[in-house]
């Protein structure tokens, strides 16, 4: 409710020719001097006793008036209301914007009042004390709900008896209103009006504030809560996209295995892959190592030049032979190593070397296609060059004490032929000794580059014997998105899971059963559940790989399971809100 | 074209050495990437004196991408699924774990190898599997009737 914080009443002069063209009582007031002006603004002077207006801030101006009663009505009591008082009929005009006043009897008459002044159309009604001989009332309707909808004040009778009897001194012309005959004199039309003129003041006294300000705090303190969280979870995922570039980096997430798309090998990648001029077994009993026939980058040759450096440190003649396998060596005796070649499936026909002989290294053996087996490096015989092979080739010989002692150039690496392989996988056409040439991947892996380069440059990045990766450590070859670090967070979950249950499985098996609490049977029951949902999502997608194989849509060789399903879901197009959601709350999905 | 060439390899050295109860060759001579396969049942199993014939078919990127088989002749069999497909999930046949190196004639050798032996763990038909495991005599009973009904 707002509550009158002002009173002021002034007199106005309206014109006798404004009749009718009036309503907004924009006129000048009487020179004051003459007349009267009453401001008042002390608050215990005056009360609001009925105010729908919840606003506050509100004006109420109109023409101060007297409501008609019924002539007949006791409550027209002209000791305390004037009979010249101002009434409706001294107003110039009938739409003008009124303000009642009257004294405060009784609850009966001031009803009648605010009855004739509800029909008057007033904007306000101020009622005033009365001696307490005619009354003591202060409450116009003793309680009852108030049915108006204009407000309601009360004025203290000491300033409200002589108000009243002002208010008689203007209802008639100008030349009998107070100081008429000088106001005449001093040019005022006698035909004028002279009227006392109200303007009452409101503020807000809602305890509350206002519904405004409420809602404008509200939408304040959702949108600092938005704010916060959104800047929150896009730090926290900031962090995880660095710690999962950093752990890529560290070549500990299996990228292919995220179903991120198809993951390629870019072509200057590819082209630092070495070639090597195919060496057979046999042959490399009778000739030097090959050279490397594709001329490397800069960068490569570093690379080459610090591992090739690296492994023949390694290749240290002992009684016995050395595996060598990037910095490790194994010795195997001798005997062993000249056993397992014997068995080797190779076209090769192998001589057992003598122990004595130098370096002879077998690598490990890693894929079933691989038989372990000697390597050529270390040729016995003098070095014969080929046409192909440059000047710079050197050859070690079996006077060298250990290859260890020889620096060759990057562009004359020998083939180290990590694996023991006489065809290409790929198209099964066997390797031609000193003839053919072979890509070899950082795997150790070799192939026909005709047929691997195609592969890895539109398929996949994966070896396809070993499925190891292609990319150099610490490539990152996609862009990370949120939806990538939540997939590599979700799989690792599940891994993580699966691998609970797996020892939770096992602490079951041996333990018995039955000592573990019902807390312990509970979590073990809920990790079987979480691995039957696994394995059954992972059935599905197995199953709509299937589908789409059949399709030959999406063909990724080699993507993990994932793959499909994810790009199942992401290749629906997600309506704009859902979009602006994720860029607003990058954690929620 | 990569994968006529390899397979038309294949297909030769599979002539000259064929597996052991299998028998194989083109549908027609102009498509070399459909092959039909006839798979004898095995001896000592349920599946002996059945005659199931396959379809083997060759994807456009073989060999990156593993073949397909699918059993025409109804079979009832934990590693063929039981509808119109009668697909055969093989370990070696999923593109995850399929090597470029590993040959038809190894599919092949597996599938006939499959039906002396099936693979429950690998199993596209659970329930036709835990029969297998729990109760071998009610399997080998449904499996010699469905080779009787559908593999004469």
């Amino acid at each position: 409710m707002s509550a009158a914080t002002n009173f002021n009443f002034s007199v106005i002069v309206i014109p006798s020719a404004a009749r009718g063209a009036a309503a907004n009582l924009d006129f000048p007031t009487l020179n004051q001097s003459l007349s009267f002006a009453l401001e008042i603004s002390s608050p215990s002077d005056f009360q609001t006793l009925y105010s729908q207006d919840s606003k506050g801030g509100n004006t109420f101006k109109g023409l101060l008036y007297v409501p008609d009663l019924d002539p007949s009505d006791p409550c027209d009591n002209h000791e305390l209301v004037p009979r010249n008082v101002t009434r409706k009929a001294n107003l110039p005009m009938d739409d003008l914007k009124l303000i009642a006043y009257a004294p405060l009897i009784t609850p009966h008459c001031s009803r009648q009042y605010m009855y004739s002044a509800e029909n008057d159309n007033v904007a306000a009604f101020i009622f005033y004390g009365v001696p307490e001989k005619y009354s003591n009332n202060t409450d116009p309707l003793e309680g009852e709900e108030y049915p108006f909808e204009y407000p309601v004040y009360y004025l203290d009778g000491a300033i409200g008896q002589p108000l009243m009897n002002k208010l008689s001194e203007y209802s008639a012309n100008m030349s009998e209103v107070y100081n008429g005959f000088n106001l005449t004199e001093a040019g005022y039309d006698i035909r004028d009006y002279a009227r006392i003129y109200t303007v009452i003041s409101t503020r807000n006294t809602n305890p509350m504030p206002g519904l405004w300000l409420f809602l404008l705090v509200v939408v304040a303190v959702l949108l600092f809560i938005i704010g916060a969280s959104s800047l929150l979870m896009h730090l926290f995922q900031f962090h995880y996209r660095r710690s999962l570039r950093r752990r890529i980096a560290n070549g500990e997430v299996d990228l292919e295995g995220l179903g991120v798309g198809r993951i390629t090998v870019p072509r200057d990648f590819l082209a630092k892959f070495p070639l090597y001029v195919y060496i057979a077994e046999n042959g490399g009993q009778t000739t030097p190592p090959v050279q490397k026939v594709q001329d490397a980058t800069t960068s490569d040759n570093t690379a080459q030049t610090s591992r090739g450096e690296g492994r023949r440190k390694e290749r240290v003649r002992v009684p016995g032979a050395v595996v060598v396998k990037e910095g490790v060596s194994i010795i195997i005796p001798a005997t062993a190593t000249a056993e397992r070649k014997s068995k080797g499936k190779e076209r090769v026909k192998d001589k057992p070397r003598s122990p004595t002989t130098a370096g002879t290294t077998a690598p490990p053996e890693m894929t079933e296609v691989s038989t372990s087996k000697g390597l050529t490096l270390a040729s016995p015989t003098s070095p014969s060059t080929k046409s192909r092979s440059s000047p710079k080739v050197q050859s070690p010989s079996t006077s060298t004490p250990g290859l260890g002692n020889q620096t060759s150039p990057p562009t004359s690496l020998p083939h180290p032929r990590g694996y023991h392989q006489t065809s290409c996988p790929i198209c099964l056409d066997d390797f031609i000794h000193q003839e053919t040439t072979v890509r070899e991947l950082p795997c150790l892996h070799i192939f026909h580059p005709e047929c691997i380069d195609p592969y890895l440059e539109s398929q996949s990045s994966l070896c396809v014997l070993c499925k190891q990766s292609c990319l150099p450590k610490g490539y990152v070859p996609i862009r990370l998105t949120n939806a990538i670090v939540r997939r590599e967070r979700l799989l690792r979950s599940v891994r993580e899971r699966s691998r609970e249950v797996a020892a939770a499985t096992a602490a079951n098996n041996s333990g018995g059963g039955e000592q573990g609490g019902i807390l312990w049977r509970w979590r073990l029951r809920r990790l079987r559940r979480q691995e039957q949902d696994l394995m059954g999502r992972q059935a599905l997608v197995r199953a709509g790989r299937g589908h789409y194989g059949e399709r030959g849509r999406g063909g990724g060789f080699g993507l993990g399971p994932h793959y499909r399903e994810h790009r199942e879901v992401e290749d629906v197009v997600r309506p704009r809100w859902r979009e602006t959601m994720d860029r607003i709350f990058p954690g929620f999905r | 074209m990569a994968a006529v060439k390899r397979i038309t390899k294949e297909l030769a050295e599979f002539s000259g050495n064929p597996v052991p109860g299998v028998s194989a060759g083109l549908v027609s001579e102009d498509n070399v990437f459909k092959w039909n396969v006839i798979l004898t049942g095995p001896q000592g199993s349920p599946y002996s004196g059945g005659v199931f014939t396959l379809n083997l078919t060759l994807p456009t990127e073989y060999p990156f991408k593993p073949p397909t088989l699918n059993f025409t002749t109804k079979i009832y069999h934990p590693n063929v699924s039981n509808d119109d497909k009668g697909s055969m999930c093989l370990g070696i046949l999923r593109s995850d774990s399929w090597k470029p190196s590993c040959k038809i004639a190894q599919v092949l050798e597996m599938a006939a190898g499959l039906l002396k032996e099936p693979n429950v763990d690998d199993a596209v038909e659970t329930s036709i599997a835990d029969e297998y495991k729990n109760n071998p005599e009610s399997f080998e009973k449904t499996a010699r009737e469905w080779t009787r009904k559908y593999a004469k």
